[in-house]
């Protein structure tokens, strides 16, 4: 009974939000490893784009480690000889979709599932990984077969509690994704009939990544507190949190440098626009719990205030902007922040496609490559060298496209 | 005096025979194959490769094993400049289009990809200094497996007819010359379903993947392209006299008796493995001409004075008229299977698989992605451009040695007249 509860806690310690600096530590690479989802380079991209932008950790970095069809043990097979070069500090790990072969869930697949689980926290563990966050698979989309969507919804939920269970007992963290996917995707399917997460079903679009994304963060611990500014128009005054630097504060304009972004929310061409992640912030409480960008006005002597941030204007009740209104929800999806957002994010795409070939088919023929042409090893590992460079300079491009962006609010009461 | 004599006759038995001038190989010659073929069995580029070292062996020829399953005309040609160029070859034997969207009453093989994409590869392939194109026809499908949902197995190789037609007369005008795989391939079918039964299959699982029986096929219409004459060997003995000849590769060591020693340094084919099995060659011989067109290893015995004679060949007998044996068996079709030729031939023939091997797992591993390379990693060009003349001379190297495997030989023929 007493073990039965110590498991329990185990379990409920593992899906609590812990702090951000208790999970990402300076200087971390963080890999996000998974199957052909992970691969699509979209979730992983916006995990990368919060850990640059949003609630920077000095010098912390992302690596997409995805592998089209893999498996859980595809990442106990590449981690001793892949993973184990960068050096990564965490890991988040989303498999299931195709351990569970598009089945009902069985005996035998379920237990292969748990002991490749089991096995593959191991190997992480040997090769000194500090954080583990074990993620439950996210879920299916298939909008033209709702019966196998349900049917397969319940195996990947299924193969996601066997993932809470292991990560419980193994001492390490969990992201529950699908459940709070398949919470989102309720409520989308409840908004129309035609809802749809975009991509194929499997591989679903920017919304679907956005869900993803949001599990994985709030198992990282980030509070979710990007900024806050606060004026004192009475005063002339305005404080910033760190990250926000009040350049100026005169009859109601207010100019800040910010290094700390909000996360910016697009509406996409050639996708559903319920595909987008502007769209996805309906059914997720993601700018609730992971993007507060506050603005708060005292000293508002009138009912309502005008706010004009950029080249948007919003109107609000004096008693929201008293109290403290979001503007990283309101502002969308233009803001100040939105032209550098996307220039990291491309920034950070293009270092996350570089890691398909490196990571995915070189890593993984090099060793046979020098044992095919060994007079040929020492231009193999110089091959592997250069991949490594460039890895690090277009990481490196990134972070420092993470420039100070000077930005103003002008807060007008209106009659 | 005598020694030395022998000792040149041997010599010049056991040297390649020089090259015919209308043999469309030369010394030296890198010869690409590249069909819609497993490239990791052993079929057609292993069996032309074996053809070239051992029954009509070319000096120094080296062959590049490029195929690849569902791999249609436009497919390949976007992968010359990874996959085929690094190589350098100065033949190319190529056979695509058995899969290019065949879906209705007419080929789009036929309507669209084989007119847009051949004449583009011939000139691909003439801009790489490949001397000698040989285009050849896909082959043909078979009934057993073949699954579509808009035609049946008959349907399509009358498109796959019509592909053929078109790519002779786009060889032509691009001054390729052309190997017809269907005709062969589909007269072969019936012949060998009769000897083996209706469920003896071409193409695998889904009849898109030649087995070794039907890449048997494949590789006869190409040798006989290639101007391949046959004639591998002749043994002529005079009972009478006690005297044996041979044609150059087949030294005569002894003859006494009717019992004749030979040293041979040009192989018949040999046909191994189970008959029964499609993943064989074993079957598949009977069922069209590869021993009379390709695979001549005569036996001509004069002298004789009974109507019959038993000859025995290594541990395998065989009775013949006398009047067959005046005018000369072909001891590669009476003894297939069963030759004294076949442990050394399987050694070379295994030689060569696991050099085409390596020469697979480097284009689908490492060539393939050239331009991933340059994104992996823009300032290593130099380290790529090194390691692919290194793996191309490697290769060379190892072709070479493929060589020396074909060691000389040595057989015994026995003739007795039977009462």
């Amino acid at each position: 009974m007493k073990s039965r509860f110590l498991l329990l806690a185990c379990a409920l310690l593992s899906t609590l939000p812990l702090r951000a600096d208790s999970l990402l530590q300076p200087n971390d690479l963080v890999a996000i490893a998974g199957d052909s989802i992970t691969q699509q380079r979209i979730y992983s991209v916006y995990i990368e784009d919060y850990l640059l932008m949003c609630q920077p950790v000095p010098g912390v970095r992302a690596l997409q480690f995805g592998f089209n069809g893999a498996p859980i043990n595809n990442l106990r097979e590449r981690t001793p000889f892949a993973l184990a070069y960068f050096h990564p500090n965490v890991v988040t790990m989303m498999y299931g979709f195709n351990d569970g072969q598009y089945k009902p869930l069985n005996d035998e697949r379920a237990k292969a599932f748990r002991l490749g689980t089991i096995a593959t926290v191991d190997a992480l563990k040997k090769i000194g990984l500090r954080t583990i966050i074990v993620g439950s698979p996210s879920c299916a989309d298939w909008v033209t077969n709702p019966d196998g969507r349900k049917m397969y919804n319940t195996t990947l939920g299924s193969l996601g509690e066997i993932s809470r269970e292991i990560a419980g007992q193994e001492g390490v963290n969990f992201a529950d994704v699908h459940n709070s996917m398949a919470a989102a995707l309720a409520r989308g399917d409840a908004s129309s009939p035609t809802y749809t997460l975009g991509g194929d079903g499997s591989h679903v679009g920017p919304a679907g990544h956005l869900m993803i994304a949001y599990g994985f963060l709030k198992a990282m611990g980030f509070d979710g507190a990007i900024g806050a500014i606060t004026v004192d128009l009475a005063a002339n005054k305005a404080e910033g949190t760190p990250g926000q630097k009040i350049i100026s504060c005169q009859d109601g304009v207010v100019e800040i440098e910010s290094t700390r972004y909000p996360f910016c929310l697009y509406k996409e061409p050639n996708i559903p626009d319920t595909a987008t992640t502007l769209d996805a912030v309906k059914y997720i409480p993601f700018n609730q719990d992971l993007n507060r960008y506050t603005l708060t006005v005292h000293g508002i002597h009138a009912p309502r205030a005008r706010v004009t941030w950029g080249s948007q204007t919003r109107e609000f009740a004096a008693a929201d902007l008293e109290s403290g209104v979001n503007l990283a929800a309101t502002f969308t999806p233009d803001n100040p922040f939105s032209a550098q957002f996307a220039k990291v994010h491309a920034a950070a795409r293009a270092q996350q496609d570089q890691e398909v070939f490196l990571t995915k088919e070189y890593m993984a023929g090099v060793e046979g490559f020098k044992k095919a042409l060994p007079s040929q090893s020492e231009a193999f590992d110089q091959l592997l060298k250069n991949g490594f460079d460039q890895h690090r300079s277009l990481s490196d491009a990134a972070a420092a496209l993470v420039i100070p962006i000077r930005h103003s609010l002008k807060i007008e009461p209106l009659p | 005096m005598k020694f030395l004599l022998l000792s040149a006759a041997l010599l010049l038995a056991i040297l390649p025979a020089p090259s015919r001038a209308d043999l469309l190989v030369k010394p030296h010659d890198l010869v690409l194959v590249s069909a819609e073929a497993p490239p990791d069995s052993r079929g057609l580029s292993v069996d032309i490769a074996a053809y070239f070292l051992m029954c009509q062996p070319v000096e120094g020829i080296q062959f590049l094993n490029a195929c690849q399953i569902y791999d249609g005309i436009e497919a390949f040609m976007k992968r010359i400049d990874t996959d085929i160029a690094p190589w350098h070859p100065t033949v190319a034997l190529i056979s695509h289009g058995v899969g290019d969207g065949v879906n209705n009453a007419q080929s789009r093989g036929t309507t669209y990809y084989i007119p847009t994409y051949l004449g583009k590869t011939i000139d691909e392939l003439k801009q790489l200094s490949v001397r000698t194109i040989v285009v050849g026809s896909p082959g043909c499908v078979d009934s057993l497996n073949f699954h579509n949902d808009h035609v049946d197995a008959k349907a399509w190789n009358d498109n796959l007819a019509a592909v053929r037609d078109a790519e002779r007369q786009i060889a032509a005008k691009g001054g390729a010359a052309f190997a017809d795989l269907f005709t062969p391939m589909l007269d072969a079918i019936p012949k060998a379903k009769a000897l083996h039964g209706a469920q003896y299959s071409f193409g695998g699982a889904d009849a898109m993947r030649p087995s070794a029986n039907s890449q048997l096929i494949m590789a006869y219409a190409f040798l006989k392209s290639l101007g391949c004459d046959g004639a591998i060997g002749t043994i002529s003995v005079d009972l009478a006299a006690n005297k044996a000849e041979g044609t150059p590769g087949q030294a005569i060591l002894s003859c006494q008796n009717g019992t004749v020693e030979i040293e041979s340094s040009r192989y018949p084919f040999c046909f191994l493995g189970d008959p029964s099995s499609p993943d064989s060659t074993a079957g598949i011989f009977p069922a069209f001409p590869f021993n009379d067109d390709l695979n001549r290893y005569l036996l001509v015995v004069k002298g004789l004075a009974a109507q019959r004679a038993k000859v025995t060949w290594g541990n395998q007998s065989r009775e013949f008229a006398a009047a067959d044996l005046a005018r000369g068996v072909n001891l590669a079709a009476a003894f297939a299977a069963h030759t004294p030729f076949d442990n050394q031939f399987r050694k070379v023939q295994d030689a060569i698989w696991v050099r085409q091997l390596q020469q697979y797992y480097w284009i689908r591993d490492f060539f393939h992605y050239k331009s991933d390379y340059q994104q992996m990693a823009p300032d290593a060009a130099a380290s790529v451009d090194k390691i692919s003349t290194a793996i191309v001379e490697d290769n060379r190297a190892a072709g070479n040695a493929l060589a020396a495997l074909v060691v000389p030989v040595r057989h015994t023929l026995k003739i007795e007249s039977l009462p």
